[in-house]
This record gives C-alpha cells, sequence and structure tokens, in this order.
C-alpha cells in the first residue's frame, strides 16, 4: 500500500515541476501517465481485487473539436495479474469530456483495443509424441474497451496538467471457444501533462 | 521511479503456483488383476493414443466376466515426468451425483424422505428463498434434473471470481447466492435440463435431515463396500493426497496445456454434492458394480434411479444416473468433467463390463485435443464391448 501511495503521488505531484515555455494551456499530443488496476470481473464487481494487479499506462490524445470536449485517446497498458496471466492491452478510444465548473470535467469512452494475455505459468504442449514447454506468450484478442472518468485541470501559466481517475470495463472477445466474451475491468489514476 | 521498476520487474516474474506435489503409489491389492485380459491390447491401443493426441494422462479399470483389469498410461504429472499409475487418485467429479442420489434413495429407504415431497418442506427459508418457485419443486425433481433451477456455474459473475480468485473456497449457499430469484428456465417437471444447482439442494437437503451429509454418503456407501482409497470432504486431509493426479487445462483452446492443480483442487473442494469425490479407478468400479449388484440399495430403489426422463423422445437421465450409448451398446452410470479432469463411470447391462475411464484434461473448456478424443473414446468402447 506505501508503493500504491508512492506511486500516485508522484503522478500527480511530478506534473507540476515541468516548466514548459510557450505552450497553450491544452494542446493536443499530451503525456497521458497512469497507473492500472486490472482485474478479470464483471463490471463494479470485487473492486478490492483490482487493487491487487498492477499495471502502468502510457498514451496520448488528440482533440476532435476546438473546445477538446471530443478527443480520440491512444494508449498502451501493461498489467500484472498472477492468476489469470500478465497482459499488455493497445487500445484507441473516442471521449467525450464534458467540463463542469472551473476546472473539472467527466469522462465517457469507448473504443477498441487488442489485447496480448500471457499465461501465468508455462505451457505444454505435445508435438510428434514428446512434450514440450512453450513459452508464456498466450493469445492475442481483440477487445472493446468502454469506461467513465473525472479529471481536474490545473493550468499553470504556460502549461497544463489534468489529474484523473478512470474506470475501464473491457470486453475481451475470442478467450477461448467456450467462453466467447470475457470481462475485464481497469481502474486507472493518472495525469495527463500538456 | 527506482521503486516503481523494481515493483513491475518484480511482478513480471511472480506466478501463482499451480503445480501440486504427486508420488508414486502401490497398486490396489485388494482385487486380483486378469494378466490375460482378452481386450487388454485393444484397449491399451485405444488409450494410447489419447496419449499420443495431448492428454497428459488415462487411467481406467473394468470389471467384466473375465474379472478385474486395470491400465494407465502417459503422465499423472508433466512436470518431471511422474507417469500416471492404476492407485493414483482420480477426480470424479460429476459422478459424485451419483453418490449423493444413493445417499438420497437411502434416506428414503429409511422413511427419513419422501422423493415427491416438495423441497421446501425440508429446506429452511433462509435456503428456498434463493430459489423461484421453491414451493412448487420436488426432491425427484432436483434428482432427475427437471426442476427448471438455473445453474450457477453458467452465472459470468460466479466464472469470473473462480478464475480470479484460484485460492478461493466458495462455501455451499454462496452458489445459491449468484442464482438469487433468478427465474427458473422452464416450470417444474415440464422438460430436463442438466444442473448441478439441483445436487447442491439435495445435499442442504440431507444437512438439514441429518445434520451431515459427508457422514450418510461415507456410511451408505464408503464403508459398506470397504472402499478406503475414496474421498469426499470431511476428511481431515481432504484433498492433500500425495497421489492425487496434478490437472491441466487449455485455456486458450489452442491444444497448449497449463498445469490447473491448485485451481482444480480448490474449486473440488468447494463443491458439494454434485462433485467433490476423488478416488481411484478400482474403486469407482467398486462403488458401481456394488450399486447394480444391490450391494448399496434395494432393488426398487435401483428401479427408481433407472426410471429415465426422456429429451426428445430418447430416454436421457435417472436419479443421478445417465443413460448413454456407446459403440452400440446402451449403458448407464454417469459422467464428470471440471477444469482439469475428465471421466467417465458406466455399467453396461448386456455385457455386464462395469468400466471407469479419467484423464487429467479439463472438460469444462473446448479443446482441439477434445475434438481428436472424442472418436478415440467411441474406440475405446468398441475395443472394450463388441
Amino acid at each position: 500500500m506505501k508503493i500504491l501511495t508512492i506511486l500516485v503521488g508522484w503522478l500527480l505531484i511530478v506534473p507540476h515541476t515541468i516548466h514548459a515555455q510557450d505552450i497553450k494551456p491544452y494542446s493536443d499530443f499530451p503525456i497521458t501517465i497512469s497507473v492500472n488496476f486490472h482485474a478479470f470481473t464483471l463490471p463494479f464487481r470485487d473492486l478490492k481485487t483490482n487493487f491487487r494487479n498492477i499495471g502502468i499506462g502510457i498514451g496520448t490524445e488528440v482533440s476532435l473539436n476546438s473546445s477538446a470536449t471530443w478527443v480520440q485517446q491512444v494508449g498502451v497498458v501493461w498489467y500484472h495479474n498472477q492468476a489469470l496471466g500478465n497482459g499488455l492491452l493497445f487500445s484507441t478510444q473516442n471521449v467525450w469530456r464534458p467540463t463542469f465548473g472551473s476546472n473539472g470535467y467527466g469522462e465517457v469512452k469507448g473504443g477498441v483495443g487488442y489485447l496480448q494475455s500471457f499465461l501465468p505459468t508455462k505451457g505444454f504442449r505435445m508435438t510428434n509424441g514428446t512434450w514440450q514447454e512453450t513459452s508464456r506468450k498466450g493469445k492475442g484478442m481483440f477487445c472493446v474497451p468502454l469506461g467513465i472518468g473525472a479529471g481536474y485541470d490545473i493550468r499553470q501559466s504556460q502549461s497544463m496538467i489534468s489529474p484523473f481517475i478512470n474506470y475501464q470495463f473491457i470486453a475481451v472477445t475470442g478467450y477461448n471457444t467456450s467462453i466467447p466474451v470475457v470481462p475485464n475491468t481497469l481502474i486507472q489514476v493518472g495525469s495527463r501533462i500538456h | 521511479m527506482k521503486s516503481l521498476l523494481l515493483l513491475f520487474l518484480l511482478s513480471a516474474n511472480c506466478a501463482l503456483g499451480q503445480s501440486l506435489p504427486i508420488t508414486n503409489c502401490k497398486e490396489d491389492s485388494s482385487v486380483v488383476i486378469n494378466t490375460k485380459y482378452s481386450k487388454a491390447a485393444a484397449v491399451n491401443a485405444a488409450l494410447l493414443k489419447l496419449t499420443q493426441m495431448g492428454v497428459p494422462g488415462v487411467s481406467m479399470a473394468v470389471y467384466s466376466k473375465e474379472g478385474w483389469w486395470s491400465t494407465s498410461h502417459g503422465y499423472a504429472k508433466l512436470e518431471g515426468q511422474v507417469p500416471m499409475q492404476g492407485c493414483h487418485l482420480q477426480y470424479l467429479q460429476s459422478i459424485s451425483k451419483t453418490y449423493m442420489a444413493v445417499a438420497i434413495l437411502k434416506l428414503a429407504e429409511q422413511g427419513k424422505i419422501d422423493l415427491d415431497q416438495l423441497m421446501t418442506v425440508y429446506l429452511p427459508k433462509a435456503i428456498s428463498q434463493h430459489i423461484t418457485q421453491a414451493e412448487k419443486i420436488s426432491v425427484r425433481m432436483l434428482l432427475n434434473h427437471t426442476s427448471g433451477i438455473p445453474e450457477y456455474n453458467l452465472q459470468p459473475a460466479y466464472v469470473s471470481y473462480l478464475l480470479q480468485h484460484p485460492k478461493h473456497i466458495f462455501q455451499p449457499e454462496d452458489y445459491l447466492r449468484y442464482i438469487h430469484q433468478k427465474p427458473l428456465d422452464f416450470p417444474p417437471g415440464s422438460k430436463y435440463s442438466y444442473r448441478n444447482t439441483n445436487y447442491l439442494l439435495l445435499t442442504m437437503i440431507a444437512d438439514f435431515i441429518i445434520g451431515d451429509h459427508t457422514k450418510l454418503i461415507r456410511e451408505s456407501i464408503f464403508q459398506p463396500l470397504q472402499l478406503t482409497h475414496t474421498f469426499y470432504r470431511g476428511d481431515a486431509d481432504y484433498l492433500n493426497y500425495p497421489t492425487l493426479v496434478n490437472t491441466y487445462w487449455d485455456r486458450h483452446s489452442k491444444g497448449i496445456l497449463e498445469n490447473a492443480s491448485l485451481l482444480q483442487r480448490n474449486n473440488v473442494a468447494s463443491l458439494v454434492g454434485d462433485d467433490g469425490i476423488v478416488t481411484s479407478p478400482i474403486e469407482a468400479v467398486k462403488f458401481l458394480k456394488g450399486l447394480v449388484a444391490g450391494q448399496l440399495l434395494s432393488s426398487s430403489s435401483l428401479d427408481k434411479m433407472k426410471t429415465w426422463v426422456k429429451r426428445k423422445e430418447k430416454p436421457v437421465y435417472g436419479l443421478g444416473l445417465s443413460y448413454v450409448t456407446f459403440a452400440g451398446n446402451i449403458g448407464y452410470g454417469h459422467s464428470g468433467g471440471g477444469i482439469g479432469a475428465g471421466c467417465q463411470l458406466y455399467y453396461f447391462p448386456e455385457k455386464d463390463v462395469c468400466v471407469f475411464v479419467a484423464i487429467n484434461l479439463g472438460t469444462v473448456t473446448d479443446s482441439p485435443i477434445h475434438k481428436k478424443a472424442e472418436s478415440v473414446i467411441e474406440e475405446f468402447y468398441a475395443a472394450l464391448l463388441n
């Protein structure tokens, strides 16, 4: 828990130390860094489990309108999950980001992605009558991420940082032929740095 | 930043150990094996095919007019290549339902339960309130899967929790919460649909009638048949046996197997009545052989077990017994399948053959290995029966 506190604190504090010159309050292609907490669960269930499976994410975004209330995000998240296997999630999502108050905003997002789900233990395959160990590469699967979130813009004279929290539900297709779609969730705490 | 990096490096290499220790064992000497069994070569050839196509290990026993015979192929544990032996314990999975049905029929013989009485007569409100229209469902409907009660292990919330928490032990009522007041799949008694929930409820009924259904199973089955290598919950070392096979599953249906022994063991340790028994192949056969020979129940009770409900005009299930045809031969008994194991226990009356076969590969998730194995299983029964 101590490490978790340090990580979250780092994400919120580091942006304050950036002193960029001639940067507008919102600019395209900010860096988004997040700490992610993964679980193999239906949405809004078993939230405690998310905090056992930590990950890290990095991404960016581009605005689709002048007020930046519609943006397109791209990102990659790596997470550790001891029971189900680690994962590497690539995604792009369309985000509606309405503002409220002077600096607050909400987020509703959805998109498409690709999850490389690694095996939690080594695998075995029968090849020419003998058992061979396989890598933990696992399986790549297309997925549909959906999310909600909220954040706060901290505007400085020539820069802006936006700490946020997101909850993502990811419907992963083709896990195996018996279970065509499996539920994954991510709680994301991070900051966008313009 | 250093601590962040260290955390990820550590976590990347930290996987949940699934394999369990297993030892070689001494073969069962309680029966005399007929070393000149006439079907041995053909049966061995079929089972060898199974292991060559990617089933880790297979073990079987048969009792026929030629006496006892048993054989094993492949591995009880792939890591370290521990050979499968006939004395290794196998997961019975849903074959446990036949044991539970026998226990309920034993209670009926003792006049402690009426099969046509409603389940609400025997269950407290706290339990029956989970089930929609519980007041319309009889004990017999639970036994022959005509209750319409939904399946707990098809609930996405249950399946995802099970996989995310492989060490978690569920309590019986936890399963009922997953189907709390869900609509019935069909009106009670109107059709057949196999549901594990039915047998979970039967154990709860037995518990409320006599206090402990595990004691009932031990006293009405294990003890009279002298089954000393058959185990169910309530045992002090339950599922921590050094001769219990390791089990494997094909998580992504790609023909790549992972050791799932910890998940399998903890899953089975949680299951009551619909699963939970482990045994050796010979003792599995001893159970069914004893049942059909009238060592456990009266002929009237056995006839009740063999009163088949039909699906599409064909007999399919009795009371804890399923009706099957293999290689043109009619049989009855039960099959079992779980995360890391699969098995079949059947009696073929026309041939007077009783057989058990088990593999340590899971059958609940599809695998290309299963598709290839299906034809070999038919070949196995043809070798055994024809």
